[in-house]
């Protein structure tokens, strides 16, 4: 059996699927939290019980919440209101950040997560909440489509001006022709598996790459095989660097 | 999460079973609760201990295994596993272990998941995000079928 993974939109409004999907997805974590939540007022849980009850509702409303941010953000997208406040940004460390705060939603898999760097200086002028929602999403793609105990390489490098953020899974994969749709809004890989989740991640991540001036795009050997997904933007030239900063 | 009591049935076997096939009976219900969500998992199988002996699965390798190691009296299974839906295993379980009262779970109310109750594939169908209190009226309600099935009511 098959569900189509394409979310039928048309015009201003969801489809019923989108809809159903949307609420599928949002009551997920809810199911998640409420359990846990239940057991911690039950007080029959013990020190190590209580502290993973704990951890995992907070790590579940982090999931939840970035939900919630990027139905919001499809909204600003289609009404072209999505806007950047530009600063200094060290994308290797700003990559860094990100990677540790997604290890508690890894371990959740019993995924480790590899960062690497070349150490060149990665500054530009960038938005750099969006710029972490951007590597948050590939990362929450790379972990949702991983099997469990498997490993995710994470690289920044520098190359001619610019700077390369890479995410490689040994996920599911992605067919070779579908690989132009994945940034789609509401397209979800059509890997010839039937798809959860709401296609919306990517969409955003590739988006916000473009109003940087870069680009983002996704490689893979086919299905069961992995994919890399890839972010290039634009270094600030010296001249950029010496200027002064914005405030 | 393993419960107490013993399994009566042939768990290697897969001929010549039939509805009165014994599983378990230890006073509480032997329930397989089969869901990719481990968080999901680990929560339900501590809310619903009080009256199941719960054994979880997180896939369906594990589910199998949990299945041929004793069959279970009822199956909580998720729709959706990772990328593929249940219904192979709950065919699988139907061939198998029949007397197994298979339970549904899902977000969605998806036709196809009406179809699987017209055909028997599922005894039930419960709605997520679950009620602990309305899920353990529904075991025990399957359950209670078991029962009268044996008797011969």
């Amino acid at each position: 059996m098959k569900r189509d993974t394409g979310l039928a939109v048309s015009g201003d409004d969801l489809s019923e699927e989108a809809l159903a999907t949307v609420a599928h997805e949002l009551r997920t974590p809810v199911q998640t939290i409420a359990g846990w939540a239940e057991l911690l007022q039950r007080g029959t849980l013990d020190a190590r019980q209580s502290a993973r009850a704990l951890e995992t509702i907070v790590r579940t409303t982090a999931l939840q919440s970035m939900l919630i941010d990027d139905l919001l953000d499809r909204t600003r997208i289609r009404r072209g209101e999505l806007a950047l406040k530009r600063e200094w940004v060290d994308m290797a460390s700003l990559v860094a950040r990100v990677c540790e705060a997604m290890l508690p939603i890894a371990r959740a898999k019993d995924i480790e997560i590899d960062v690497g760097s070349d150490g060149a200086v990665c500054d530009l002028l960038g938005d750099a909440a969006r710029l972490e929602q951007v590597m948050r999403n590939l990362l929450a793609n790379a972990v949702k489509f991983s099997p469990r105990s498997s490993r995710i390489e994470v690289l920044v490098t520098k190359l001619l001006g610019k700077v390369r953020a890479t995410v490689k899974d040994s996920g599911i994969g992605i067919r070779r022709e579908l690989l132009p749709n994945v940034f789609e809004l509401f397209r979800r890989g059509d890997s010839g598996h039937p798809q959860r989740g709401l296609g919306l991640g990517l969409a955003i991540a590739r988006r916000i790459v473009e109003l940087h001036g870069g680009r983002i795009y996704a490689a893979s050997d086919g299905e069961g095989k992995g994919s890399t997904l890839s972010v290039i933007l634009p270094l600030s030239s010296v001249e950029e660097r010496a200027a002064p900063r914005p405030s | 999460m393993e419960g107490g009591g013993h399994a009566r049935g042939n768990a290697s076997g897969t001929t010549a079973l039939s509805l009165r096939e014994p599983i378990m009976c230890d006073g509480r219900t032997d329930l397989l609760l089969l869901d990719d969500d481990r968080d999901l998992t680990d929560a339900a199988a501590l809310l619903l201990e009080s009256t199941c002996s719960v054994r979880v699965a997180n896939d369906v390798s594990e589910a199998r295994r949990e299945l041929q190691r004793r069959r279970p009296e009822c199956l909580l299974c998720d729709y959706w596993l990772g990328q593929v839906t249940s219904i192979a295993f709950l065919r699988f379980v139907g061939m198998y272990s029949p007397c197994t009262r298979r339970v549904l779970m899902s977000g969605c109310p998806f036709d196809e998941i009406r179809s699987l109750l017209d055909e028997r594939l599922v005894h039930s169908f419960l709605a997520k995000p679950l009620d602990y209190e309305t899920t353990l009226r529904c075991i025990q309600c399957q359950c209670q079928h078991i029962n009268d099935v044996e008797v011969g009511r």
